[in-house]
């Protein structure tokens, strides 16, 4: 066997085989390339020899041939005759003839020994070998549970996880659960464990051979009775109900509540056409879908409580009527920003390809376009208006020098803005959003970071800070009360303190706080909210998504205009994605409580002002919706959308395709910017006293 | 804009203009000695900032944009289609879009459906340019990474066939443009902003050799371990400004015949012709502003430069190394050049500013003249010939 690199030298047989008649040599170049192994199984982190041996086509070995080994970075390692694991995953190792070099020409045909399936016999670019990379060997399992307090008739699910050698772990799969004293307690294929009778009981979990366990003592339950308290009788689809377990001994004093397990019981008001029941309970915290009047047991030994209360419809159902329109219907509108202008009118900014219009919206219903601003950018993506209404910063994507970076606007004249100054230094890569504020402006560069600018003096821009998480995959950022949050797609939020000072940020020295992900994020948005009636701060974190490719609606992912001459294009865009609300009271702790999920529209630009969130939410046009108090659960089955609005415009870039992109309230009237068809403002009618469900 | 016609330019029979520089427009008026095509060539162009792809068709009938494709998976986000390669066999368009979250991507088209048949395969920041080997089997793309901070990027070497990523090979500051040996065991880019060429070994994934293209030092660099990719060729060490670039290279292509190779300095407007066997300077031709691409000619003839700054192309006869035409395009920011195979024609993709469609410019090798032009998406940028067919 050979080993797998060889020296430049051995190319010399092909050179001599080269130089043969050309008929001598077409038969002479077939190789026969055949791999000390067929097959190869490999652990992460671990390696395995291979080589692989050439010979003619009469079956001679050919020393001569230099080989290029190829195979997926990510997933394995190929390199001076071993092949290492990277990643858990089926692969192949291809395996080439490197020719010499010289004039170009078509390198010698391989033959290939015992190909894999899908390979054709014969002749072929290379030679497969397929791999196999699997975990890494378990060392020890770890068995978990929310609770370590067990009494009889209560059951606890416990979990297994695997850890590996070299620090890394992975849910265990396969397990097999037992129980040391089924007397004591038992457990079941899912974990779950139920306590029989006092006494000590070790649960086992074993994984691939390796056992781990708990040691769980089965305690007498502490408690004659049990009552659930509950501070509410009738609630709305949606409010959150926090429920309080309390035990009793048999004289009456309150005891600590034992470990419970929760259940709910729905009967409808309509018992034969509703719903079937949609509610959520976990650790006495419980929220309804459906309308309807609802049981809480809590279970704990052989003991139960429960609760009773009625719910009844949120009832936020509002109408909205078109108010007047900024027309945009040769291109795509993109991101806008709505203001009081120092002169005391209102004034919009939109940005298109390489244009921003200025619209004077004072009066909405007659939106006045004021000002053009050509942008030598492909894309002027982001607009946005710092709180004092000093400035604006445009934002540049594919500048015909590739330098990008940002426009700063002068609105001492908002009408007809002038160009302050350009900031380009660590922008190149092009800027696809930015957050303003008084003094100080942070804007993306590329997909890297953002870099922190003061502003406060708008003809001279300075770069003062920057931030760059690792591995950033950035998108948007948004700074609320000295804290910076940026979206990273799917490596979810970065918070960063630039000036709250909790944690010692400075704009020109940021520190990073935390990261949040869930899984399903792909985070495109940030939104921070403060909600006072439950006192609890919330991130919603709004996905983006194309394509949809695995859903039952895939759709269509292009935007381009309808073209009369091919009949291609003008077809309506489908997005997917939805809001994350994450409870991120305790940053430490940081949990998704709540979604707020449309099955077949994606979202995009959020806002949210007086316990009300404008989301913009693509072909789902502008969705408006009651985020007032506690969040959790499904925030769309609750009934809490109020309004949805969708701009059709049979003159639109794409015809009739609603596809919003941002919303802001102004002064009471919604404002919004739909890719298709420009500036939009609508207004909310009171709801007055009708039922509208 | 398919099936739009583009201008094709009057056409005379006539002999060749050798030995002047012509700054020739498409003007009929002019002296033109282009006979017309008698096959139907096609080439594939990328609109970076349209996130498009068009085939272009020039032939006897003039010259037509076929067909458009939108390429990415984000419309309301710019992915910037940058670099484009066609598989030696025809089959296969490989295509790098160099905006991501924040790495760019490679795909892979079927030609003739046109429909992606691979990828998007996630490589480095902004993969710019690319090439396939001979053999079709692997693909090189330089990471070009202009987000702004000079730190050293790569070059990716992806498996064609499946197109995966097999290694990035840490090469530069700014690594721009890729292109293979004649054999394919050599790749050869530049770094823009560590005044270097650099070969890299396509069999081991590494880099081979290093040429330091700064003026007035022009030669190899040894390798020092890290040293040697970054900062290598700056006479005091650390980081370079862009004043400090005398060459700032942005291109290098290798002679058909594998044993030279040239680079396009863009700041010093000159051109580096590179012996291989000695690894030295050989030849310095001067250009008008900012050569940017090049190309020679599949015979060997010509040397066809893209000046980007210069609004022209530049057409070198390499056997005495002067300029014998310099034609101007049709609009601003002059890109790529692929070249047909029977060294007839050269189509120069040319950008264009903000709004302005891009273009994709032909010219003709023996007159220099440009002879068509096709409007095609914003930001024409990479550029690859397909095939070219023989009429009845």
């Amino acid at each position: 066997m050979k080993s797998i690199q060889r020296g430049t030298g051995l190319a010399i047989g092909l050179l001599l085989l080269t130089a043969l008649p050309l008929a001598a040599q077409a038969e002479a170049e077939l190789l026969r390339l055949v791999p000390s192994l067929s097959e190869i199984e490999v652990a992460v982190g671990e390696s395995v020899p291979l080589s692989v041996e050439a010979f003619d086509a009469e079956g001679n070995p050919v020393g001569d041939v230099e080989l290029r080994f190829a195979a997926p970075r990510t997933g394995l390692h190929v390199r001076d005759g071993q092949v290492t694991g990277r990643e858990v995953g089926r692969y192949a190792i291809h395996v080439s003839v490197i020719v010499p070099d010289g004039p170009r020409r078509v390198p010698a045909s391989i033959y290939v020994e015992n190909p894999p399936p899908g390979m054709p016999i014969g002749p072929a670019p290379a030679l497969e070998i397929p791999v196999h990379v699997t975990w890494p060997g378990i060392e020890t399992v770890e068995v978990t549970s929310p609770s370590a307090t067990f009494h009889p008739g209560t059951r606890i699910r416990h979990r297994a996880r695997a850890l590996h050698a070299d620090g890394t772990t992975r849910e265990a799969e396969g397990v097999r659960w037992t129980s040391s004293d089924p007397e004591v307690a038992q457990v079941d294929i899912h974990g779950f464990v139920t306590a029989l009778a006092p006494g000590e009981v070790a649960i086992e979990a074993s994984v691939e051979g390796v056992t781990g366990s708990v040691i769980r003592r089965v305690e007498p339950f502490p408690a004659e009775g049990l009552t659930l308290r509950s501070d509410v009788d009738e609630v709305r689809t949606g409010d959150v109900v926090r429920l309080q377990l309390q035990a009793w001994d048999s004289a009456g004093e309150e005891v600590a509540a034992p470990p419970a397990e929760w259940s709910y019981q729905h009967q409808p008001h309509d018992s034969i056409m509703a719903r079937g029941a949609g509610a959520h309970v976990e650790e006495g915290v419980f929220v309804a879908e459906v309308p309807g009047v609802y049981t809480v047991t809590a279970m704990a030994g052989d003991r139960a409580a429960r609760a009773t209360f009625e719910v009844h419809p949120r009832q936020v159902l509002h109408r909205a009527h078109l108010v007047g329109r900024g027309e945009v219907t040769h291109d795509r509108t993109r991101d806008f920003w709505v203001f009081e202008g120092l002169d005391g009118r209102d004034y919009a900014i939109s940005g298109s390809s390489g244009f921003a219009y200025v619209w004077d919206v004072t009066d909405p219903g007659n939106m006045i376009r004021t000002d053009s601003i050509f942008v030598d950018a492909r894309s002027v993506n982001d607009v946005k208006v710092s709180p004092d209404s000093r400035y604006a910063v445009l934002t540049r994507e594919g500048a015909s020098d590739r330098v990008n970076g940002v426009i700063l606007l002068d609105l001492e004249n908002p009408a007809n803005p002038a160009v302050a100054s350009e900031q380009t230094a660590g922008l190149t890569g092009g800027v696809h959003n930015v957050w303003p504020e008084n003094d100080y402006l942070y804007a993306l560069s590329g997909g890297q970071r953002y870099v922190i600018i003061d502003v406060s003096d708008i003809y001279d821009p300075r770069v003062v800070g920057e931030y760059a998480h690792p591995n950033s995959s950035i998108h948007d950022v948004i700074v609320h009360e000295g804290i910076a949050y940026s979206s990273e797609w799917e490596n979810g939020i970065v918070v960063v303190d630039v000036g709250n000072g909790q944690w010692g940020g400075t704009p020109e020295a940021p520190v990073f706080v935390t990261q949040v992900r869930f899984p399903e994020m792909l985070t495109h948005t940030i939104w921070p909210y403060e909600e006072p009636s439950s006192g609890r701060f919330y991130l919603l974190a709004s996905d983006e998504l194309w394509p949809r490719v695995g859903s039952p609606l895939e759709g269509y992912a292009d935007l381009l205009a309808f073209d009369p001459e091919t009949g291609e294009g003008g077809r309506p865009a489908h997005t997917g994605g939805y809001v994350h609300i994450i409870d991120f009271t305790d940053p430490e702790n940081a949990k998704k409580v709540a979604r707020y999920q449309m099955g077949e529209y994606g979202t995009h630009n959020p806002w949210i002002e007086d316990g009300i969130l404008y989301q913009a939410y693509y072909e789902g046009g502008v969705r408006i919706m009651d985020v007032s108090g506690e969040l959790r659960g499904d925030l769309l089955a609750q009934g809490r959308e109020m309004v949805v609005y969708k701009p059709y415009d049979p003159q639109g870039f794409i015809a009739n395709a609603p596809m919003v992109w941002s919303v802001m309230p102004h002064k009471g009237h919604i404002f919004f910017s739909d890719a298709n068809s420009g500036l939009w403002a609508i207004q909310i009618e009171p709801r007055e006293h009708r039922a509208i469900f | 804009m398919r099936g739009v016609t583009a201008r094709i330019h009057s056409l005379v029979v006539g002999g060749v203009l050798l030995g002047s520089i012509l700054m020739a427009g498409p003007d009929p008026a002019l002296a033109q000695t282009s006979s017309a095509p008698e096959a139907d060539y096609w080439v594939w162009v990328g609109a970076e900032s349209d996130d498009l792809i068009h085939r272009i068709r020039f032939g006897p009938d003039g010259a037509v944009m076929e067909k458009q494709v939108g390429v990415g998976v984000n419309p309301t986000e710019t992915e910037g289609p940058h670099g484009l390669a066609v598989s030696p066999d025809g089959r296969y368009l490989y295509m790098t879009t160099g905006h991501g979250t924040p790495d760019g991507m490679l795909w892979k088209y079927e030609l003739g459906p046109d429909t992606l048949v691979a990828g998007p395969t996630r490589l480095g920041q902004f993969p710019a340019s690319l090439d396939v080997t001979p053999d079709g089997l692997f693909v090189f793309v330089a990471n070009f990474n202009l987000h702004g901070q000079h730190v050293p990027s790569t070059m990716s070497a992806a498996y064609g066939p499946e197109l995966y990523e097999i290694e990035q090979i840490e090469l530069c500051v700014m690594p721009h443009g890729a292109r293979a040996s004649p054999s394919g065991n050599r790749i050869y880019t530049v770094c823009m902003m560590d005044e270097q060429l650099v070969e890299v070994d396509a069999g081991r994934f590494e880099v081979a050799r290093r040429f330091s293209v700064a003026e007035g030092s022009e030669g190899p660099i040894e390798e020092h371990g890290d040293h040697a990719g970054h900062h290598g060729a700056h006479p005091g060490g650390g980081v370079m400004s862009h004043d400090d670039l005398g060459c700032s290279p942005t291109w290098a292509s290798p002679h058909p015949e594998g044993d030279r190779v040239y680079v396009a300095c863009n700041r010093g407007d000159r051109i580096l012709e590179v012996d291989l066997a000695g690894w030295s300077l050989a030849r310095t031709f001067e250009t008008g502003r900012g050569p940017y691409n090049l190309e020679v000619t599949p015979d060997g003839r010509l040397l066809v430069v893209t000046l980007k700054q210069g609004n022209a192309v530049e057409f070198i006869d390499l056997a005495s190394g002067e300029t014998v035409g310099r034609s101007e395009t049709s609009t601003t920011v002059v890109h790529g050049v692929a070249l047909s195979p029977d060294s007839r024609y050269a189509f120069v993709s040319v950008e264009g500013v903000g709004q302005e469609p891009g273009k994709v410019d032909i010219f003709d090798l023996e007159s220099f003249q440009r002879v068509a032009d096709v409007p095609v998406g914003r930001q024409a940028s990479g550029i690859a010939f397909w095939k070219m067919e023989e009429r009845p």
